[in-house]
């Protein structure tokens, strides 16, 4: 059936997790760009044989020309097809942008045509000149901010350290305020430990509840539409 | 915004070399991360926004006249770089005729043997949607549809969830927030 | 944000709700001694010891962390306060709409702080000693946060073809959050399937001979 092989590019896109990209189809993409091929060749003979009757091609409505439109529409929604499996593909390879970097890992790599990886180069170059024509890196900073302090107790004499732009002494079991980069050197050594006042369970149960209720909501929603 | 968060930046410095308190300093760096967090996240926003839409928004001056200098810019290189890979991966190997982006074929009319000869993929935003939004002062009786049979009496600080195509113009006038 | 029809691009992630909430105002009573502080987000301070004063949510706790003051529980978290007698109130409609399946269950959601999840956990989390009676706040909270979940649900269940409009008085920031994306697209669903270019199709096919201008009252989530 004419057009079959085309709705299956789109079956493929539209069955993938979204955000998620299935390997380039190359073979059906080929044999669909082949059918188009095919189908404007039969379209244009049948053209070819009304004129060559006489026919007004405008106003006749035989075999002919019945066929000739059959031809053409299934053209057009291989077309359509095409376009949009590329179209919505770009969409999913922009968004690794954001949600990857600037370099996408080989496995990534791997599934994509060689257009669309011009396309990802191009598309991050754009972003990038955004970037720095505003002066900002927006590929940071994804996360709302906490305090970036943490208090620590000292398990070990550590003695002077240069933070930054002063200095402070960390003798066993004194409390400071540090930032929380400045102290992951220290807490991976166990030469401090992190002071948490207050049990962090209470977050956990809020945020798994209400990724349960959405999940529940997905699921629900599923089924019915 | 972004030059007053680099002059707190400096002040931040300033701070560090006088020996202000380093409470005050961390208080002050707390306040300068959530702002820049906001910054971000609302260029951000907007950039995903117009790689959504870019050639809905490309298409129209009103549009295009809401984006910043560096926002039409992107938006343009943006357009132009899917259009070359439509180009290059699907429209360049099919038969003469059929290769434009924006038209189906050549010999489209208006309506092509009962399709429309634009129905090429340009994603619009769907504006005919419902959303979340609060009032910030009494409305009264609003009409929701053109011929008047869905009224809804909107009262000042209550929340709704109502079809953004009919609120619109009261969003634009502040008269309601999303949210 | 809201504006949008893709629901990925709609949807806050706790922590950005959380992010908001956390501009919101409380009082503390600092224990120390401090300038003013002239802030992009605004002017607070001066602060003395013993000195109630009004800051937002994100500094009260960095300083209550760092051991500079305590916070006061706003008036709605408290125990012998009139609105919880109101929450109280509620849970035993709750209960009574169980006992009485006849009776039309309480749709109204009671008037609480837009951010009321996020601001109590937060306050639980880094603020727990400054809180009387603790515990039973807590759980009281968390019921509290059922029962609205549940009147969510059930209001959900009267969304109908016919409903154009929803009114949720009183719906916290957290519990929008949730019912979003649901929300919009069920509510999306009908009123395209109830849309009078599908009717009129309907029609003409003879299977459904609704007519086009009855469209019937609005249905609210909650009675008026």
């Amino acid at each position: 059936m004419y057009g079959r092989r085309a709705s299956q590019l789109l079956k493929e896109v539209d069955s993938c997790e979204a955000g998620q990209l299935v390997p380039f189809n190359s073979d059906v993409f080929d044999q669909v760009i082949r059918e188009c091929n095919e189908h404007n060749t039969q379209f244009q003979s049948l053209i070819r044989k009304m004129v060559e009757q006489n026919l007004d091609i405008e106003t006749t409505r035989n075999d002919d020309h019945y066929g000739a439109a059959v031809h053409h529409l299934s053209l057009l929604r291989n077309k359509r097809c095409l376009m949009a499996y590329m179209y919505n593909r770009a969409e999913v390879i922009q968004s690794f942008r954001w949600k990857i970097g600037p370099v996408l890992p080989h496995e990534i790599q791997e599934k994509l045509h060689f257009s669309e990886k011009e396309y990802f180069k191009n598309h991050s170059a754009a972003i990038k000149s955004y970037m720095s024509e505003m002066d900002i890196d927006l590929t940071v900073d994804m996360v709302p901010p906490k305090d970036p302090y943490i208090q620590v107790r000292v398990l070990e004499d550590i003695g002077e350290v240069s933070l930054g732009d002063h200095s402070i002494s960390l003798t066993k079991n004194s409390l400071h305020f540090l930032r929380r980069t400045d102290t992951e050197q220290f807490i991976s050594q166990s030469l401090c430990e992190n002071q948490r006042t207050y049990a962090v369970s209470a977050v956990k149960f809020w945020i798994s509840d209400m990724e349960l209720v959405r999940k529940h909501n997905q699921a629900d929603s599923k089924q019915e539409w | 915004m972004g030059s007053y968060s680099s002059t707190e930046e400096e002040t931040l410095d300033d701070f560090g070399e006088s020996g202000v308190d380093d409470l005050v300093v961390s208080l002050y760096q707390m306040d300068l991360d959530r702002t820049l967090f906001l910054l971000r996240s609302y260029l951000r926003l907007r950039l995903q926004k117009i790689e959504k839409y870019m050639m809905h928004i490309s298409k129209s001056e009103d549009l295009l006249s809401r984006l910043s200098q560096q926002e039409q810019r992107f938006a343009k290189s943006c357009t132009e770089m899917m259009e070359k890979h439509l180009e290059q991966s699907v429209l360049s190997k099919l038969p003469y005729g059929y290769d434009s982006v924006t038209r189906q074929s050549l010999s489209s009319t208006e309506d092509d043997m009962g399709i429309p000869f634009d129905l090429i993929i340009i994603p619009e935003p769907q504006l005919d949607t419902f959303v979340f939004c609060k009032t910030k002062s009494d409305v009264g009786a609003f009409q929701l549809d053109d011929i008047g049979e869905e009224v809804v009496d909107l009262v000042a600080d209550d929340l709704y969830v109502l079809r953004y195509k009919s609120i619109k113009g009261l969003v634009e006038s502040g008269q309601i927030d999303l949210i | 944000m809201a504006g949008q029809s893709d629901p990925h691009l709609s949807i806050f992630s706790p922590s950005e709700v959380e992010f908001v909430a956390e501009d919101e105002i409380v009082e503390i009573v600092p224990n120390i001694r401090m300038e003013a502080l002239n802030m992009i987000c605004g002017d607070f301070g001066p602060f003395f010891p013993q000195i109630a004063s009004k800051v937002p949510l994100w500094l009260a706790v960095a300083l209550k962390k760092r051991g500079k003051c305590t916070i006061r529980t706003p008036d709605w978290m408290t125990i012998d306060s009139d609105c919880l007698i109101a929450y109280l109130s509620v849970l035993l409609l709750y209960i009574f709409m169980v006992l009485d399946a006849e009776r039309e269950s309480p749709k109204e959601f009671q008037p609480l702080p837009f951010h009321y999840i996020e601001i109590s956990k937060l306050l639980f989390d880094h603020a727990r000693d400054d809180i009387s009676d603790a515990y039973l706040v807590r759980s009281l909270i968390e019921d509290i946060r059922d029962v609205r979940f549940h009147k969510v649900e059930t209001g959900l269940e009267t969304i109908s073809g016919r409903t154009h409009a929803v009114k949720l008085k009183n719906l916290s920031a957290m519990e929008v959050n949730i019912v979003r994306p649901f929300m919009v697209r069920t509510l999306q669903a009908f009123y395209k399937h109830d849309s009078p270019q599908m009717i009129q199709q309907a029609d003409n096919t003879g299977s459904r001979p609704t007519p086009v201008t009855d469209r019937g009252p609005r249905r609210d989530l909650r009675r008026r």
